[in-house]
This record gives C-alpha cells, sequence and structure tokens, in this order.
C-alpha cells in the first residue's frame, strides 16, 4: 500500500471546486513535485495534505492511516512555506526547538536533535541570531532544520527556492536532492519551476485547474506527453507545436501535411494509440533541442526571424511559410542573420502526436 | 552642499495656521502652568495677563505636603494625600491596562485568526457597542457595582473595563490581521493549541504594538474621572483625577483654590507627558498602520 494515497479528492473555496477529484499516491522514500502554472491548486492540494485545509470529499492515507479530517499535528507531517515562516522573535536554536518542546520532549534530546539537525544543515554558527540576521538562504536552511528535527513521516514544500536568486536557487536544488538521499525521507514538493521539477523528482504530477493532467518520472514527461498541455509545460524552450491535415492513413503509418514541412508532407510511422482519420487535423509537436540544422532528411523549413547566443548554444526563432514560429536549440554557435532559410532535420527524440482534443496520439 | 528652504506663501500660509494650532492647543497648559506658580492671593490678579505674577513654588510644595511652605498661604493645607491618590492611580492605571491588553489581545486574536460561527457578526456587535455613550452605561453599572458591594474597591473601578473596550480589540485585531498567517500554520502544524499560538508566537510579535496599546492605555486610565468619581471616592481608593477635584471647595471661603488645583493638575499630568515624549512616534506609527486615525 502507498505511504501517501489521495483518492478523489475534491476543495471548494465556497461555490468555486479548486480541486476536482484528484487521485495520486506517493511512496516511501519517494520525492514527489507537483507542477503546474500560478493558480492550478497545486499549493491547495499540498495543504490539503498538511491539513491546513479541510477535504470536502474523498480520502486522505497517511501510513496506512486515514487522515482525511485529522487535525495537522496528527498526521506527522512537516511543512517549508514558501515565505519560510520563521519565527521572528525567536532564535534559530528556539525556531527548530520549538516543535519539540511543544511535544514535550526532555532538554537533553530537544538539544540533541537541535544540534544534529544544524550539524546535517550546517548552520550550527547561527544558532543563536534571531531570522532578521539570517541571508535568504540561511533562513530556508533553518526553515529545513525546523521540518527536519521532529523526524516527520511526509515532508512537504511549497515553493521552497522562489524567493532566492538564481544561484542560491541552484545550489539549494542540489542541497535539497542530497539531503532527500541522505534522510531518504518522503518528499511532497510544490513548483512552478520545471528546471525543479524536472532536476528533483522522483515522479512528477502536472496538475492543471485543479485536475491532475499526468503523473510520471521527469523522462517520461519529457518523452511522452499525455497531452498538448503537458507537452508544452515540460521542456525549456517550450516545444514547437503547429497543426497539420492528415491525408493518408496507411497500415501502421499516416501521412500529415503543413507547409513547416520542406516537401509540404511527412509520414509518420506508429505505434499509435488510436489511428486518425482522414482530413482530421491533428497537432505535431516537436522539441527545439531535438532539432538539428541540417543532418538527415529535413523536417520543417523557414526563414530566422532572430538568434539569441546563449555561449555553448544558440537559441533560433524562425517563421515557416505559413507564418508558424518555429524555435530550434542549436548546441553549437551558428552565424545566421534575420532572413536566411534554415532546415533543421529531426535528430534525436519524437515526432509528438496529438489529435482535435489534445490528446496524445503516438507512444 | 546646504539646501535652501524656499518658503512659497501657500506654505508660509500653513506653518502659520499650524503654529496658531500649537498655540491654541497649548494654551490651557500655559494658563495651569501659570496659575500654578502663581502666588493664591495673585491669581484673580493675573488672570488676564500672559504672565505670571510674583513668581512662586509653594504651591507645589503645599499640594506635596511639604511642611515649610504651608504658613505662606492664605489657603489650607493640600486637601489631597498626593502620595496616596499617587499610589491609587497606579493601580487603578497596572490593573486595568495589564487586564485589557491580555484579554482584548485575546479577543483580538480569536477575531482575527479563529474561524467560529457568527465571528464577524460578533465583531461588528461589538464595534457597534462604541457607539453607546458611555453615560448611558454609568447607570446600570452603578447600580451593579453597588448590589455587588463593590463601591470604594478597586474591583469595583476597575470592573467595567478591565476585561476589554472595543477600542483595544479594534487595535490589536488589525495587527493580528496583518501578520503572516504562515506562523500560526507552522505552528500548529507543529502541534501548537491555539492558545499556545497566541501566546507563543502571534502575541510576541505583537510587542511593539502591544507597547503602543499600553501607553494609550495608560494615559486614558490615568485621566479617567467620571468612574472612579462615581464608585471610588474613599481616601483609600482615591485616584488623582478625582482627588484633584477636592481643590474645588478648598479655601475658607469654599471657593476653588485655583493654585493647588493648578499644581497639582501640573504635577498629575507629568508622567503623562514623560510617556508621550518617549514614545510619541511609536504611539503615532502604530496608530497610523492600524488604520485607526
Amino acid at each position: 500500500m502507498s505511504f501517501l494515497k489521495i483518492e478523489n479528492v475534491v476543495k471548494r473555496f465556497g461555490a468555486l471546486p479548486v480541486i476536482k477529484g484528484v487521485s495520486l499516491s506517493a511512496e516511501k522514500g519517494e520525492f514527489v513535485v507537483f507542477v503546474g502554472p500560478s493558480g492550478c491548486g497545486k499549493s491547495t492540494l499540498l495543504r490539503l495534505i498538511a491539513g491546513l485545509e479541510d477535504v470536502d470529499e474523498g480520502t486522505l492515507t497517511i501510513d496506512g492511516e486515514e487522515v482525511t479530517h485529522a487535525e495537522p499535528a496528527r498526521r506527522h507531517v512537516s511543512m517549508v512555506f514558501q515565505s519560510y515562516a520563521l519565527y521572528p522573535h525567536m532564535t534559530v536554536y528556539q525556531n527548530i526547538a520549538f516543535g519539540l518542546e511543544i511535544a514535550r520532549q526532555p532538554k537533553p534530546e530537544i538539544d540533541r536533535r537541535v544540534q544534529e539537525a544544524a550539524r546535517i544543515l550546517q548552520i550550527e554558527a547561527l544558532l543563536q541570531r534571531k531570522p532578521r540576521q539570517l541571508s535568504g538562504g540561511q533562513r530556508q536552511r533553518v526553515a529545513i532544520g525546523r521540518a527536519i528535527v521532529r523526524n516527520p513521516k511526509i515532508f512537504l514544500f511549497d515553493e521552497p527556492l522562489s524567493n532566492l536568486d538564481a544561484e542560491l536557487r541552484a545550489q539549494m536544488r542540489v542541497e535539497l536532492a542530497r539531503l532527500h538521499k541522505n534522510l531518504g525521507a518522503t518528499i511532497v514538493y510544490v513548483t512552478h519551476d520545471q528546471i525543479e521539477a524536472m532536476t528533483l523528482a522522483d515522479r512528477i504530477v502536472v496538475v492543471r485547474a485543479g485536475v491532475v493532467e499526468q503523473i510520471g518520472s521527469p523522462a517520461d514527461l519529457y518523452d511522452r506527453p499525455a497531452n498538448m498541455f503537458v507537452a508544452g509545460f515540460i521542456g525549456s524552450p517550450k516545444m514547437n507545436l503547429f497543426q497539420a491535415n492528415v491525408t493518408a492513413v496507411n497500415a501502421g503509418t499516416i501521412t500529415v501535411a503543413s507547409a513547416v514541412f520542406p516537401t509540404g508532407k511527412w509520414e509518420i510511422a506508429g505505434p499509435f494509440l488510436r489511428m486518425p482519420e482522414v482530413g482530421s487535423t491533428l497537432t505535431l509537436g516537436l522539441r527545439p533541442e531535438a532539432l538539428t540544422i541540417g543532418g538527415g532528411e529535413p523536417i520543417a523549413a523557414f526563414s530566422v526571424d532572430l538568434t539569441e547566443n546563449l555561449g555553448g548554444s544558440t537559441q533560433i526563432y524562425g517563421r515557416a511559410k505559413d507564418g508558424t514560429n518555429l524555435t530550434v536549440l542549436a548546441h553549437q554557435r551558428t552565424e545566421l542573420s534575420s532572413g536566411d532559410r534554415l532546415e533543421v532535420s529531426l535528430g534525436t527524440g519524437l515526432l509528438h502526436v496529438f489529435d482535435g482534443d489534445g490528446l496524445a496520439l503516438r507512444v | 552642499m546646504v539646501r535652501k528652504l524656499r518658503l512659497t506663501v501657500p506654505a508660509a500660509f500653513g506653518y502659520l495656521m499650524l503654529a496658531g494650532f500649537v498655540g491654541v492647543s497649548l494654551l490651557p497648559f500655559w494658563v495651569a502652568i501659570k496659575t500654578a506658580i502663581t502666588q493664591p492671593g495673585d491669581v484673580f490678579q493675573t488672570a488676564s495677563s500672559i504672565a505670571p505674577g510674583e513668581l512662586t513654588f509653594g504651591n507645589f510644595t503645599r499640594v506635596l505636603g511639604l511642611p515649610s511652605s504651608v504658613e505662606l498661604t492664605s489657603v489650607r493645607a493640600s486637601p489631597i494625600n498626593f502620595a496616596l491618590s499617587l499610589r491609587n492611580s497606579l493601580i487603578y492605571t497596572a490593573l486595568t491596562v495589564a487586564g485589557q491588553l491580555f484579554f482584548s489581545s485575546l479577543a483580538a486574536y480569536a477575531f482575527a485568526r479563529l474561524k467560529f460561527p457568527g465571528r464577524n457578526l460578533m465583531f461588528y456587535g461589538f464595534l457597534a457597542s462604541t457607539m453607546i455613550p458611555a453615560i448611558v452605561l454609568f447607570i446600570p453599572n452603578f447600580i451593579l457595582i453597588k448590589d455587588l458591594g463593590l463601591i470604594n474597591t478597586f474591583a469595583g473601578m476597575v470592573a467595567p473595563t478591565v476585561l476589554m473596550t472595543p477600542f483595544a480589540v479594534f487595535f490589536m485585531r488589525q495587527f493580528f490581521l496583518s501578520a503572516p498567517r504562515e506562523l500560526d500554520e507552522a505552528a500548529k502544524l507543529e502541534g501548537a493549541s491555539a492558545f499556545q499560538i497566541f501566546w507563543r508566537i502571534a502575541l510576541p510579535i505583537q510587542a511593539g504594538p502591544m507597547a503602543t496599546l499600553a501607553i494609550l492605555l495608560s494615559i486614558n486610565s490615568w485621566n479617567e474621572f467620571f468612574w472612579p468619581f462615581l464608585v471610588g471616592r474613599g481616601e483609600d481608593v482615591r485616584v488623582m483625577a478625582v482627588a484633584l477635584s477636592d481643590f474645588m471647595s478648598q479655601t475658607s471661603q469654599r471657593t476653588p483654590d485655583w493654585s493647588g488645583l493648578m499644581a497639582a493638575l501640573t504635577l498629575s499630568i507629568l508622567p503623562v507627558i514623560a510617556l508621550l515624549f518617549v514614545f510619541g512616534r511609536q504611539i503615532v506609527e502604530s496608530l497610523q498602520s492600524s488604520g485607526m486615525k
């Protein structure tokens, strides 16, 4: 049985449903990341697990015990807030010790555990400081220290790195991954940053408008997005999506027509989940980093609008004959000017195919 | 670089107006001080003058009960035991302020953070009660205190205000509302009860507003006259404001002892002025951020 199990959970604010029947689970020691655009309900879902919001429908189980309506403290979860929520009038030591004091742990035990948490997070020198005397990264560590000292069943992180600058965020990301490995903790982590999701997660849950769009490993979501939303959301720069008409359907292959293709048409081999009908419109997806300048048979032709030199790579923005925007991430520097014609082939990776409802047709 | 102060006509007019307001506000204080440092016999001769008559500090020594100056005046010695009144005022103020701070904060926290049915209705009802004139409440309160046998006791004097006043509740509620909710939630996740969250997290971080409220309440209680006058006229509980009224019939002709009254008044407002002098800026900032003034 799963360590954390959420079944058909519904949450409404007034009459407005914000979580619409979500079901998911996490195994012990797993790092699960909820990702989605702002306002999609991912933080609400986390707060439902914490018990900071009441579940309207459905059930929630942690370590075999149903905790749907249990008090937050009885769920044995720790949460790291986006704002860190450190108690400003207490020292770092008191902040970390607070939960243990409330639980009436003996003083020597509290001291031992606070010191241990401080050692793990390398904040021993900061224990007598107040939160206002700490930098953003140090506050983050203290917030994590406060979470780990209680030895919770599940760690909940609500966009914990979003207040940090880019460099510190990258550093903390590595530290979080290390911490997860060392503690073997079960972590549920909310972010809107897909790099955090891709780098940290064992499994990613993509949420949109209170509904789970797809659950899978980072590689799964990247390679086999279940729908156009996931395809567009995961990966940076965003997947190129353009429309094409089905002109022929043969055994295991379909032929599609679009002005993006140099010859105007392209044959796609299966396997397909469902065969589309001739005459139907599909959406095709090409990842910018999967496209190679030159190489094999060209899949797309376009004129260059703009290039961005990123040092080791170049991002090329262009426009096909019919005006479709295309982006290519070339893994080398290129000397292209606006108006240059360019043909690219599909190097590694798939041509993604979605039907009229935006659902993936190809596995 | 020296910045030149540009005084435009509208600005000058503004400053003039402000100076006028300051003058009007300070005039009564000056009249009180002037009378306090004037010989009792000269009070009426110098009444129309802004300057005091022959300077004396005899009125101060007289009201403080210091013997050497008693003979200097034609009036009797101070009608009040200044030290006892001071003690009573301190006890009265300390009791009301401590009680109101604690209980009002509890109520304010509940109104700001706890979810219970009818919370907003109750709060607005509570606020609406500020519209009832205090004078209307004096009679029922007086009868109640009398029936309870609490006349001339500190318990009776502080009873109507010791639990809370709408002002204190509203003031603290504004600060609890503006505090980050995550702090409460973090403590809740760590197993703290509602009271523990209040006592160990929510209240300590409002130390500044609490201090401001304490000062405001202290000034109010210190100056409170009518209720202590109704229920606390015995010498053992008589507060400064009530004691001062005894000067009104103090001379041998049963006419007011103005110079003694003003000297005692000046002494009695010194603690309030000292509080405002030290904490004035904090009080103004807290009032502004609470949105009350």
